[in-house]
This record gives C-alpha cells, structure tokens and sequence, in this order.
C-alpha cells in the first residue's frame, strides 16, 4: 500500500493557513454544508432539552469522578486486563508508544497493519514511524482511507474526509483502486472501497485500533462505530494492538452508557452507531476467532500537563465526539486543516498546547470570538471558552513568572512592549479622572490617530475618535447621572 | 451566570447606560440614538459619568489582571437596582457572563459583579424582551422595511441549548452517587414495567428505521420462512451453529440449494474461504435492547464473532422475551458488571458509512444486509426452546 508521505504543517503557521482557506470558496462551501448536516442532525437527537442537559449533566459526573480517581482507575483497569490475558503498556509520549508498537509487530514478524480508527494513533505519528520501519499501516475506515490516499491528514476528528467532495474520492479511486472507473455514485464508491480493503483484512498481520471508552471493573474497551472496519481489526488479525489516551477510563462499564449515547448523539446525531464492540479479552479457550494477542497502549503525550491543573484538567472530559468542531463558527469557515494539529477546533485549541507545547500553538486559542458555542454544545460541559482565555492568559504571562503548575511554552506570546500598553491602559480606563484626560486627549487629537492600527486596519477602517466624546454630547444635553 | 431562558422583569421606569468605551470615544451619536429609544418608552435614562470600559479588549487577549482592574473601576457606578442598558451586544455579554467568572474568588467583588450581570442588558434585547417594542414592518409609523445586522451577545447558543443547565456536581463524588445518579436518569424516563407487546413493537420500528429487514414470526414458523427468504436471495453457503436448537431447526428447513455450515475450525485456517465464499451468518442473539433495536450477541465457540461480521448477510434471530427496554436496563438485568465475555458486540442496523459528502451508504465492510426474526414467544405457557424443535 501508498504509504501515507510525511507531511507535517507547523501549527505556528496558523495565521498563513487560516487566511488561505478562508480565500477557498469550494472549502468553505464543503465545511458550510457539512457543519449545517451534522447540526441539524444532532438537533433532531436531542427533542427534549430537559433530558439533554441531564444527561449532559451525567456525562460531565461521570468523567470528572473518573477524572478524580483517574490514577487508581488506570491500575485496576490494568490488573483486570492483564487478568484477562491482555498486555499492557505506559507511554509518556508519542516516541515511546511509537517504539512500543514497534516492537510488538518486530517480535511478531509482522509487516502488515490495519489500523481501525485511531485519532491517538494519528497524533504519535505513528503510520510514518511504521512505515520508516517497513512495517506498512493502511488504515480501514473510510474516511481514513480516502485521506490516506490522497496523502492528507483527516480535517475532523469524526468525519476524516468531510472536506472532500464525492468527486475528489471518484478521481481519487478512480486512480488508486484497480477496475474502477470514475463515478460520483457514492453506493459504488462505498463498494469499491470495500473490495479494495476487504482483502487487507485477510492478510493483515496485526489489527490496531482506538479506544473510545474503557472501564476498569470490568476491563473492557468499548469501541465505537458503523463500518464495521473496527471489528474486523480487532478479530480478524491475530494480533490487535488498542491505543488510549489515558484519560479514557472510567469507573464501572455502566457508566459509559451514558456517555456512549452522548457520544453518538453530539457526533453524528445517531441514537446509537451500528456496533458498539465491546473487548474484555484474547480469543479465550474454545473460541475460534478473535485475536490471540491483545496489546493496550495507555498514552500520557501531554496529558498529564493539563491533569495537573484543576481548571486545565476539564480537558481531559473529552469524549471526541466534534460536536464542538461542527458548531464552531471559525472551524466552519476555515475547516480542519489550517489548525495544523491532530485536533482541530475548539477542542484542538485547548488539548494541543499540553501536547505540543504552546510555542508552536498559542496562536490556536486566539482564533475564536469567545462566543460559547462549543460549551454550550459540549456533552461533557467542558468549560472551553474559559480554557481558550485561560491559554492566552498563559502565553502572555512572563516566561520566567513563577506559577504553581507552569505550562510548556509559557510566555510564547510575551511581548514587553504590548504588555505595557495593556497596563497603560488599564491605568487610564480604570480610574474616571484618567479616562476623562485621556479621552479629552484624544478627541481633540483626533487629527493625529494613525491611518494604519496594526492589524486593525488589515480588513477595517481605522478607528478614529468622534470630535466629541459622548459624555461631552450628553453633559451638554444635561443627562443625569 | 446559568445561561438559559431569562425572566424579564416588568418595565421599569429608570435605567442606566453603559454606553462603552467604543461608543464613548469613537460613535458617540450611536449612544445618543441609544438614549432616543430609551427615552420615547418614556424611560429615564441616567449616565454615570465615571464609566469607561467593560474590560473586554483586555480580557479578549489574555490579561485577565488589567481587564479585572478596569471592570472593577466600574461596579461602583450603577448604585440604583435599575437595569444596565449596553449598546454592544459583546460588551453585554462580557459583563453578563465574564464579569462573574473574573470576580469568582473575590469575597467582596464577587458579589457586586453577580448582582451587576444579573441587570445588564443588550439594548434591543432590553427594548423588545422588557418594553415589548415591536420593530416589524409596518409597526412603526412610515416605517419600511429595512436590512439590519443582528450583533448577537457573545453565547447567543444559550437559549438553545442550555435552558436547564445544571450546576456541576464537584469531583470526588462517590462512586455510588454517580451510580445512583445514572439509575435515577433513566428510571425517570422509562415507562414504568412496560409491557413486553410495547417492547416488541418498539424493537420492530427502530430497526425498520434501521434500514434492518424485520418479521415479527412465531417459534413454529421462522425456520421455513428464513429457508424460504435465504432461497430467494440466492444463499449458497450459510454459516450456522449446528449444535444449537435453532441452528438444527433452521438447517432441517432449508431447501437443497443452501448449503448449512458450521464454523468447525479456527479460523486462521479458513480466512479467505469465510470472506470470499460464505453469503450469510446466522446467530441467535442473547437479548435485545427494544429503544434503540440493538442486538447483543455475544459470540461464542459455536458462532464465533465472524459469524455475524464477515459475510455480506447477517441474520440474527432474537426472543422477544429477552428484550429489555434500554441498554441500561440490559446492562444491569445481565449484570455486565460482573463479568464480561472476551467480546460482546451491541448491533443495531446493518453496516453503514456517511464518510463521502455525508451520504449514506450500506454496507461499508461489515454485512450489508441485516435480517432479524423477532420470535414472539410471548404467548403463555411458552418456553423459547420449544420452537427450536424441528
């Protein structure tokens, strides 16, 4: 298989990537169309208010409850899976999980991996690392496979390929899959992408999954999905290889029931997806299919940064279904991919400065209009808005503040000079007799505002002041106070 | 601040104006146009001169310290309980929702900033929400129609969505409670004992909306009438658990063309020939769940999990006595917490994709058709293994 090429964008390109895909109509015009469907859907899951936001209610319990015990969870889910005949492994970062995976498919002499839906796996990289290695990944679920093919990275978290139209994927297939002509017919383009991964199946070697959910009570991983790609990975290969944020955990399998309906609900507006593949264990004695070998990879990579901050821990609610993406007015306008980061929108902007350091990402959090969509609409009740200004809080604090739990990056967007103008400013406009000077000034100096106000000025007319101030007008027109 | 619908109160004869910082220095007439439509409802408006800033430019950009310095500079000046009227639907909203979260922790601001939000008011939300003023055409005399731009206050979603928001329960809640919490949740939605009829017909139209094929038939008639649906639809080869009741019933059933096979050896040592030959699957499946038509199968070493995955057609066939009303029900009447098979699998339509331009399609790589036989073994007196017999 066309092994994915190595196409890292640099999140601190943001500004560049943003501006260009605002300049793409067709993009636009997809991402438009697509965000309106899956709202609308999701609208038509959730009839009765009350029971949303009770069960939103739920969702946020559940998670913060596991959140709070998330250490204790980690090592029971831990000795249950190992109990039941599944290895387990701790990564800090993406290298070590990477090498771990690695080293799994070496001992097993496999060159062949198909890989379920994965959103962790697509942040440690890990196709690249395989492939460098000769071990090829393909990935199964159709989305995945359509932006594997054209050497893309998904634009949601979701729906992978929800920027493409259907007659990209019929050129696309057209020129990737042998015997298939060009058509927009999407019944015979699901088809051609059957046939051609049906055969991967068979032949793979190690079958690597996500993990949408895990329980500790039980040590089961539930996975989530309509393919059915999912469950042929995780039975047909002999090796199945889950990767986990650690994060995903929770106390007792019960309690994900209601997460999986929020899940379902918020993403694609479904009452529940088709299967729900619910993995306890190995193939057991007796049993004449499913896996022989058993691998879960619990995956820090940053986590651990937000989990040490009580207000940043809220991050780590997640439970990715994008509702936050499809509601966001700037993911809407300029899709998944001018993030520059596995996690696009909202929720991309506050869970990738812990994974990558905000150097490279403070400038994710200032793209939004603080307008609360994402946490009203979040099923979990994340708190993003209040992250977002958290993270920019951060980025222009002092590098060298000391802070109880500093954050990689801290300071990126520090500038001595802004923040000097922030105190002036705060010094005139928080006591009235400076803001009467102040305003006096620049009414009467209204004649020497500047034409070009830094990046103002870049799509608005400038700011200039009104000869006369509205106090002035209104003491004239003796308005008591 | 809980978002959610807000009451209005009845219309007051004062009010404030917080004019902005923007308004103040750079459209003053849009504040004076803001006093003309206060003052025609006969409202008296009042400016208190200290006023400056919502803190928002400051807050917006990461600097929490400066914003909270100027927004303090502002909670003394509205000393009547009048509403606070703000031209500018984000400033409003800054004060509305921001201001409580910037004071959170502050004993003595803390207070004053809550009870500050708590007034304020976007001015044609004010105008239309609390005077009642119409601005349809025609309302207003020599009016025409005009095109304006609706600024909406930052978390115009609210009203959507967030009507009953709850406040968070805090972390370190005992695990019972959350447990408790989740019963209650859907005790309280779920018809109390509903009757088993209900169930089966509630299966039935979730799985019909499903896009699954559905007979509702009895214990005596399901074999010959799958035979006959597996002869229409040219199955060749049907996987089948021949040890089962309902696997022996189906094989006696079927017509010479239908070949019955059980899955007699691992199956690494027949991939290809399940993928590429096998048309159907049967399984019995161990419950149902009536609210979202889902079947819980849980594979075992007569109908391994590939039984219901690998081939083209999957027919499942489900008591109609082991349905339960949702999946949290089925969840605690089979005590999953007490120990789970290595694979449980929750299916509940055949398989699907909306991966290219959000159109449906069956059939991505799992079965692409899905039959189930809904057995109504309601009747008294019945035992569901009765109508395994051949």
């Amino acid at each position: 298989m066309n092994a994915q090429p190595m196409q890292f964008v640099a999140p601190a390109d943001f500004h560049a990537r943003a501006r260009a895909a605002l300049d793409d109509p067709k993009l636009r015009q997809s991402f438009r169309g697509a965000m309106d469907f899956l709202q609308d859907k999701r609208r038509a899951q959730f009839p009765d208010g009350d029971e949303l936001e009770r069960l939103r209610d739920l969702g946020e319990a559940v998670r913060q409850h596991a959140l709070s015990r998330l250490p204790e969870l980690l090592v029971q889910l831990e000795d249950k899976l190992v109990a039941a005949g599944v290895q387990v492994h701790w990564a800090e970062d993406g290298e070590q999980a990477n090498a771990m995976i690695h080293a799994i498919a070496e001992r097993n002499g496999a060159k062949r991996l198909i890989k379920g839906k994965s959103m962790a796996s697509e942040e440690i990289e890990l196709n690249h690392y395989l492939e460098a290695r000769g071990v090829s990944c393909l990935e199964s679920d159709m989305g995945e496979y359509i932006v594997q093919l054209a050497g893309e990275k998904p634009s949601h978290i979701v729906m992978p390929a929800i920027h493409k139209t259907k007659a990209d994927i019929g050129s696309l297939f057209a020129e990737h899959i042998a015997d298939t002509p060009y058509t927009e017919d999407v019944d015979s383009l699901i088809q051609a992408g059957r046939r051609a991964l049906r055969q991967a199946f068979v032949d793979a070697d190690i079958g690597l999954s996500g993990v949408n959910f895990a329980a500790a009570d039980t040590g089961t991983l539930w996975l989530v999905e309509n393919e059915g790609n999912g469950r042929l990975t995780t039975t047909v290969p002999d090796v199945h290889i889950a990767i986990m944020g650690m994060e995903k955990v929770v106390a007792r399998l019960e309690h994900i029931v209601p997460l999986a309906s929020l899940l379902t609900r918020s993403a694609t507006g479904q009452a529940i997806t088709t299967y729900f593949n619910l993995i306890s264990g190995p193939r057991r004695e007796g049993e004449l299919d499913g896996p022989r070998e058993v691998h879960l990879v619990l995956l820090d990579n940053g986590r651990s940064q937000a989990y040490a901050d009580e207000q940043l821990r809220a991050t780590l609610q997640c439970i990715r279904c994008g509702a936050c993406m499809n509601h966001c007015p700037v993911y809407t306008r300029i899709g998944g991919h001018a993030y520059g980061t596995t996690y696009p929108g909202p929720i991309g902007k506050i869970i990738s400065p812990h994974l990558l350091g905000l150097e490279s990402t403070a400038d994710l959090a200032t793209a939004s209009s603080l307008c609360g969509a994402c946490g009203e609409v979040c099923p979990v009740r994340i708190p993003i808005p209040q992250l977002l200004v958290r993270l920019r809080t951060e980025a222009n604090r002092h590098p060298d503040e000391p802070v109880a739990h500093p954050l990689r990056g801290q300071g990126a967007k520090f500038r001595r000079g802004e923040n000097l103008i922030w105190r002036f400013w705060s010094g005139a406009f928080a006591h009235p007799s400076r803001y009467r000077a102040f305003r006096w000034a620049a009414t009467r100096l209204r004649a020497l505002t500047p034409a070009s106000q830094l990046g103002w000025t870049q799509h608005r007319l400038p700011l200039t002041p009104a000869p006369r101030s509205l106090a002035d007008l209104l003491d004239e027109r003796g308005q008591q106070e | 601040m809980q978002p959610g619908p807000r009451q209005y109160p009845a219309a007051p004869q004062h009010v404030y104006l917080f004019a902005t910082c923007l308004v103040d220095l750079f459209v003053p007439q849009a504040g004076l146009d803001s006093v003309r439509l206060l003052e025609r409802e006969g409202l008296q408006v009042h400016y208190p001169r200290g006023q400056s800033c919502c803190g928002q430019p400051a807050y917006s950009s990461g600097n929490p310290e400066q914003a909270r310095a100027v927004a303090r500079a502002q909670l003394g000046l509205f000393g009547q309980p009048w509403p606070v009227i703000v031209p500018s639907g984000s400033c409003a909203g800054m004060m509305r929702h921001h201001w409580p979260r910037l004071f959170e922790d502050d004993p003595v601001d803390g207070p004053r900033a809550r009870e500050l939000a708590g007034r304020v008011y976007e001015l044609a939300e004010f105008l239309v929400c609390v005077m009642g003023c119409d601005f349809s055409a025609g309302a207003v005399a020599g009016q025409r129609d005009e095109t304006v731009v609706l600024h909406t206050s930052c978390g115009a979603r609210e009203r959507m969505l967030g009507r009953l928001r709850a406040a968070a329960p805090k972390s370190g809640t005992p695990v019972a409670a959350i447990d408790s919490a989740i019963d209650q949740h859907y005790a309280v939605r779920r018809t109390p004992s509903p009757s088993p009829r209900a169930l089966l017909e509630s299966m039935q139209a979730a799985l019909r909306t499903a896009q699954a094929q559905v007979d509702c038939v009895s214990a005596q008639a399901w074999p010959s009438l799958l035979a006959a649906r597996l002869g229409a639809q040219q199955v060749r080869r049907l996987l089948l658990d021949t040890a089962s009741a309902e696997g022996r019933a189906l094989q006696a059933a079927l017509p010479a063309g239908i070949e019955a096979l059980p899955f007699a050896r691992p199956l690494a040592e027949w991939k290809s020939e399940l993928f590429d030959t096998v048309d159907a699957g049967f399984t019995v499946a161990r419950s149902g769940i009536a609210a979202t038509g889902t079947l819980i199968v849980a594979p075992d070493a007569g109908a391994p999990r590939t039984v219901s995955l690998a081939p083209p057609l999957h027919v499942a066939l489900v008591y109609a006595s082991t349905l339960h009303a949702d999946m949290h029900a089925a969840a605690r009447a089979e005590r999953w917490a007490d120990g789970m098979p290595s694979n449980l699998v929750l299916i509940s339509s055949p398989s699907k994709t909306s991966d290219i331009q959000q159109t449906l399609a069956y059939g991505a790589h799992g079965p692409r058709w899905l039959w189930v036989l809904l057995v109504d073994d309601l009747a008294p007196g019945f035992k569901p293994d009765q109508g395994a017999q051949p």
